[in-house]
């Protein structure tokens, strides 16, 4: 099975993905994964804001808005 | 455990999980709830009676874990050590995720009961829990609640007695996770079900094609049904009534005779008739503009309000307003003070609270103090502007605008600190109560009377001393440099800029028998939402921003009205 590691950011809207890790500070990942961004999620994006805003996610049926910077910090696998 | 023992009882829990629901339904005291993380951001004490005994049940901040991101959060933290007994409220439909914060707070040693809320919503969404079975695993009382319709709360209070103090375990979070998901795997079923049409709306307004139009298409919605019904009232019930009232206060002022006495209670006629605006009794101006000109604006603005945040609404244009928020040193969150804002500037400084870093809350803050005009204001000058046409109204609506926006840019860079991302959860569309939407309007509507008439009234008698021992004048003379001088105003504004420190209302209606033109009506009514907030505002931006930073931002409202006053006089009046 091929994996392709990729960010959160570079997934396109209905694109779905797991979550394989998050990479960062402990309070940063303390803070994602409370609000239910856990590894091995299933995660969907359902919007990209343009100019840079945030995106929309979709796990377990909840939606997050997240702003790329801390989005990139999720490293996810599609395929 | 003793339930005698038990003094005070905290609702603890994730943010939008119903906390602020169950507090109003076991206390009978009603507190704003609202369908968005962050409603609460303040804790609210109640009373509450268990087997005969009083007991203090305390609505607390949501949040995610023990460890805080805002000071919302911070307030829920600290209340940790106060309770005697915690419910711990979870939305059953997010069970996975809320049982984080709940193994945190069984790792303390408060005695915990776990409520779980939004059983009606899981059973819709086809998620089936087995309460027995994570009572088991959890070792705490577990009751499924409805906390809308107050099935199973009954229950809830019967088993508070079968908690104890938690054992002590310590659990890295990383054992938590793993804890949590082995308790999900047995307890939790879910049943694949389509998505509803309900979902696809919440797709379509936040996608940006489709979102940024409805988002433009509600607030403009919502501006016209606030006018529409605000004139409506005004028309068809205020005016009717005070046909009526005007020959009572007649008689009362023929009855009382001229002197200082009746300058106090009727006013002064014009005319020798009653001018509701421009009389300054109480028992003419004190009770037309709050009752005649503002409540009416006040209750459709509130019923507005409401039917945004139940919907769930306000998360979504949150995210669709994030790109913007952030040139201001905000973010989207920030969009949720504006709207408080505009009802009323209190609790719009109070909601800065679900904002992360000491920069953020400055900002919103500031521009909050300094370019939001609250509904009463927003009324008035409707009422004063109006008659002269709607482009006057608009203009200082941009004036405004224009004025949030450019102060915006400029904070963003000259403030030191952190501009965080935004990391919001956007809650499902919910249908709104009826019965809950008059509940809150009613809610908001009593503190606006509560609360504004005894100022509105102050401020009445307080200008009528001034007048008397005749101290507008030399304030004026004093002022006039940039009153008259800059800002095109005749001198006697003075007495209008020293009342809106009291209401704001009132100081526009004081406007009016300076005989300006309405381009120094508008000017007027602009620096006098700049210049400074009202006393109740001023009180919580103390509590929130510290002595210091609220200095810092009182010069800059001061600043701000003179420079946007003097743009605005060279524009419309020329030199
Ligand atoms: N369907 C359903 N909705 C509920 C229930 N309880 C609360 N709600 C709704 O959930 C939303 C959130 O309720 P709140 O009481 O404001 O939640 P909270 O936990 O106080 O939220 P924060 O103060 O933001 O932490 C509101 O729109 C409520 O009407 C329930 O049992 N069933
Ligand atoms: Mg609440």
């Amino acid at each position: 099975m091929i994996h392709l590691e990729l960010t959160l950011t570079n997934l396109q809207p209905k694109q779905k993905a797991r979550i394989l890790r998050l990479e960062g500070g402990f309070g940063f990942q303390k803070n994602v994964r409370s609000r239910g961004i856990l590894e091995g999620k299933i995660v969907e994006v359902i919007t990209r804001q343009p100019i840079g805003g945030p995106i929309v996610i979709s796990i377990d049926k909840r939606n997050t808005a997240i702003g790329r910077g801390m989005a990139s910090r999720i490293i996810v696998a599609v395929g | 455990m003793d339930i005698q023992k038990v003094k005070k009882i905290l609702l603890m829990g994730n943010p939008n999980v119903g906390k602020s629901v169950v507090f109003s339904r076991l206390t009978g005291a009603n507190v704003i709830a609202s369908n968005y993380p962050g409603s609460t951001i303040e804790f609210t004490k109640g009373l509450m009676r268990i087997e005969g005994s009083k007991k203090e049940l305390i609505d607390v901040p949501g949040t995610y874990s023990l460890e805080p991101t805002n000071t919302a959060e911070e307030v829920a933290v600290n209340m940790l050590d106060e309770g005697d007994l915690i419910i711990n409220v979870i939305d059953s439909t997010n069970l996975e995720r809320n049982l984080f914060l709940t193994l945190e707070l069984l790792q303390g040693n408060t005695p915990v009961v776990v409520a779980l809320n939004m059983w009606d919503e899981a059973k819709h969404n086809g998620i089936t829990i087995n309460p027995d079975e994570l009572e088991k695993l959890l070792g705490v009382p577990v009751v499924p609640i409805v906390a809308l319709t107050g099935e199973g709360i009954k229950k809830l209070l019967s088993r508070l007695k079968d908690t104890h103090t938690p054992t002590d375990v310590s659990q890295s979070d990383a054992e938590k996770w793993i804890h949590i998901g082995e308790i999900i795997k047995k307890v939790q079923t879910i049943e694949h079900r389509h998505h509803t049409i309900w979902e696809k709306i919440s797709d379509v307004t936040v996608k940006p094609t489709t979102g940024l139009p409805i988002g433009l298409g509600v607030i403009l919605l919502t501006f016209f049904f606030i006018r529409y019904i605000g004139e409506g009232l005004i028309g068809y019930v205020i005016e009717p009534l005070f046909d009526l009232y005007t020959p009572v206060v007649m008689e009362i002022s023929r009855a009382i005779g001229p002197g200082i006495f009746h300058d106090i209670i009727i006013g002064r006629l014009i005319d020798g008739n009653i001018d509701y605006v421009e009389s300054m009794g109480l028992l003419t101006t004190g009770i037309f503009v709050p009752f005649g000109m503002v409540l009416p604006y006040i209750l459709a603005f509130y019923f507005g309000l409401s039917v945004l945040e139940d919907t769930g609404y306000l998360p979504r244009l949150s995210v669709l307003a994030d790109t913007i928020f952030h040139k201001f040193g905000l973010h989207g969150c920030g969009i949720v003070s504006v709207f408080l804002g505009l009802g009323c500037n209190v609790p719009g400084a109070l909601s800065t609270r679900i904002l992360e870093t000491r920069k953020q809350r400055f900002i919103s803050a500031t521009l909050l103090a300094i370019s939001i005009p609250c509904m009463a204001q927003i009324a008035m000058i409707f009422g004063i502007l109006g008659s002269y046409g709607i482009e006057y109204v608009l203009l200082v609506f941009i004036a405004l605008i224009a004025t949030y926006v450019s102060s915006g840019l400029l904070l963003n860079r000259y403030i030191a600190g952190e501009s965080p991302e935004l990391f919001l959860e956007i809650p499902p569309y919910r249908r709104p109560y009826g019965k809950a939407l008059l509940k809150k309007t009613w809610m908001r509507v009593r503190i606006f009377l509560t609360e504004a008439i005894p100022f509105v009234f102050l401020g009445v008698l307080f200008i009528n001393i001034l007048y008397a021992i005749g101290i507008i004048d030399t304030l004026g003379t004093f002022f006039s440099p940039v009153i008259s001088g800059i800002w095109g105003l005749p001198k006697e504004a003075a007495a209008a800029l020293l009342i809106g420190f009291l209401r704001k209302d009132m100081a526009i209606g004081m406007l009016l028998p300076l005989g300006m033109d309405p381009f120094q009506l508008v000017i007027a009514a602009t620096v006098l939402t700049i210049y400074f907030p009202c006393v109740a505002t001023f009180a919580v931006l103390v509590r929130e921003l510290g002595i210091q930073d609220l200095l810092k931002s009182v010069l800059l409202m001061i600043a701000a009205a003179i420079i946007v006053g003097g743009i605005m006089r060279l524009i419309l009046l020329g030199f």
